[in-house]
């Protein structure tokens, strides 16, 4: 195909992320698992970027788990997505971006319904209207925050002291690269690439030197999939999922995993520990397990910012065997210290992964 | 299963690096009706000896078919070729004669 050709395909995949001034809101898993991702998030735009993040704590969650267990109807979850755009248009601000994947996906369908059926905008700015005397605009950017780091991914490489390269052989870091179905399979304009060729994090693994491999079951679901992993005796197929996509990976033996909304990496990470306690396997040689990461931790890496800082060390898969392909300097003894210098515990070893 | 409460749920995918086709290019050639199946169920349904286990000739077509035939021998075996089957088969497939040639065959690979 031309090079033109291919240029005007690629086109019709790429999508408006917002430059700067944005209004910022947080992702209950995220917060809860990665409990430094967000900061660290803030940060890079903050003091890297020099960008404006504005964030308002009355923002609540988006209940997005419960919407999809068929516990919150829609007609609550688009008002508190309402009562949201609320906040932001109360601020000042026009750029929209949600931390987590599932809330992403939840604005992205409730702006979509808004725009085929007016009316339940029209109900939206009622019941908002009713319960809070708010009214708001409809955000002239919507973008996850994987877009945003995304943007500026080029702009990062150039800052970053390190890069996805192994430092005992000079070759790139093999790097899984896992989506949240929710970002574009739903509503493919809203993503990097769509739902085909989704680029958010591809793109930011590539500028930063790391290889990313391309295996059969890369598209696949994670498996958490909400009431698959809420009625305890359906987690087995959240696991068999997550399993599907390990079995597919293994061969190509990436280095680490890293993942643009926060239940995949959450279940990517926890259920390699789950999978070893089972059936005695791990996925790597080192029967380490393969450690995943957010994008956030991933750009923290690569901008030089301290691991234990991050909260790396609440990953159940031990980040350490990847700080030592890099060439991260890290201080052994600060892993289990929490934000004020305190110990906090070291947790119980697994039976089969090793740490 | 008991600690966990769940456990890791086996796929019923076909995996195609784990497809045999030998099977299917034999009895293709044996019984050309295997190829008429449209998967509806009504041997299985009608099936004596799937009264009493979980045997179904219609998962044994599927399974034929799709070239997932490593475990097929021991389910083979429990049919009692009565010929049900194929008296309610609504495409008219010679199930009774599939089973059969199965048996020959996998026997025959077996010596
Ligand atoms: S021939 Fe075999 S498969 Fe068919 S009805 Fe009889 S026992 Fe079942
Ligand atoms: S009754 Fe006939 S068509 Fe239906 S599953 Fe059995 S062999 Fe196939």
């Amino acid at each position: 195909m031309e090079q033109e050709g291919k240029k005007r395909i690629w086109s019709e995949y790429q999508k408006e992320i917002a430059d700067d001034h944005y209004f910022y809101v947080r992702s209950c898993i995220r917060q809860t698992f990665f409990p430094g991702s967000e900061t660290t998030f803030l940060k890079i735009l903050r003091d890297d970027l020099s960008r404006d993040v504005f964030e308002d704590a009355r923002h609540t969650t988006c209940t997005g788990i419960g919407y999809h267990t068929d516990i919150v109807p829609f007609e609550t979850i688009m008002t508190i997505a309402a009562r949201h755009f609320a906040l932001m248009t109360e601020a000042g601000y026009v750029n929209f971006v949600p931390s987590c994947v599932t809330s992403f996906g939840i604005y992205t369908e409730i702006l979509d319904t808004w725009k085929h059926f007016p009316e339940m905008e029209a109900k939206a700015r009622d019941y908002l209207w009713t319960a809070t005397r708010r009214e708001f605009k409809i955000p002239d950017n919507l973008s996850h925050t994987s877009d945003i780091i995304y943007r500026f991914r080029n702009e990062l490489a150039e800052l970053s002291g390190h890069r996805l390269v192994n430092k005992n052989d000079g070759k790139p870091l093999k790097v899984v690269e896992h989506i949240g179905c929710h970002y574009a399979k739903m509503f493919p304009k809203c993503g990097v690439g769509g739902a085909e060729f989704p680029a958010v994090l591809s793109g930011m693994v590539e500028a930063w030197g790391g290889e990313v491999i391309d295996y059969p079951e890369r598209r696949h679901c994670c498996g958490f999939g909400f009431r698959q992993y809420l009625i305890k005796a359906n987690r087995g197929y959240s696991l068999s999922n997550s399993k599907k996509k390990f079995e597919s990976m293994q061969p190509y033996q990436p280095d680490f995993i890293v993942a643009n909304c926060p239940g995949c990496a959450m279940f990517l990470d926890r259920w390699q520990y789950t999978i070893a306690e089972m059936e005695g396997i791990t996925y790597d040689k080192s029967g380490k397990g393969i450690p995943v990461l957010t994008y956030e931790e991933l750009a923290g890496l690569i901008m030089g910012y301290d691991p234990w800082v991050m909260g790396m060390q609440m990953h159940q898969i031990s980040v350490e065997p990847l700080l030592d392909k890099i060439g991260i300097v890290y201080n052994k003894k600060d892993k289990y210290l929490g934000s004020k210098g305190q110990y906090i515990g070291v947790p119980q070893p697994p039976h089969f992964l090793l740490q | 299963m008991s600690e966990w409460g769940f456990t890791v749920i086996q796929t019923n995918q076909s995996d195609m690096d784990q497809m045999d086709r030998g099977l299917i290019a034999k009895i293709g050639n044996a019984e050309p009706s295997i190829f008429w199946c449209i998967g509806c169920g009504s041997c299985s349904a009608t099936c004596t000896a799937a009264q009493f286990n979980n045997f179904s000739p219609r998962r044994i077509i599927q399974a034929i078919r799709s070239g997932q035939v490593k475990d097929i021998m021991g389910e083979v075996n429990k049919c009692l070729l009565c010929g049900k089957c194929q008296l309610v088969c609504p495409r008219h497939v010679n199930t009774r004669n599939i089973l059969l040639n199965v048996k020959q065959i996998m026997g025959q690979d077996a010596i």
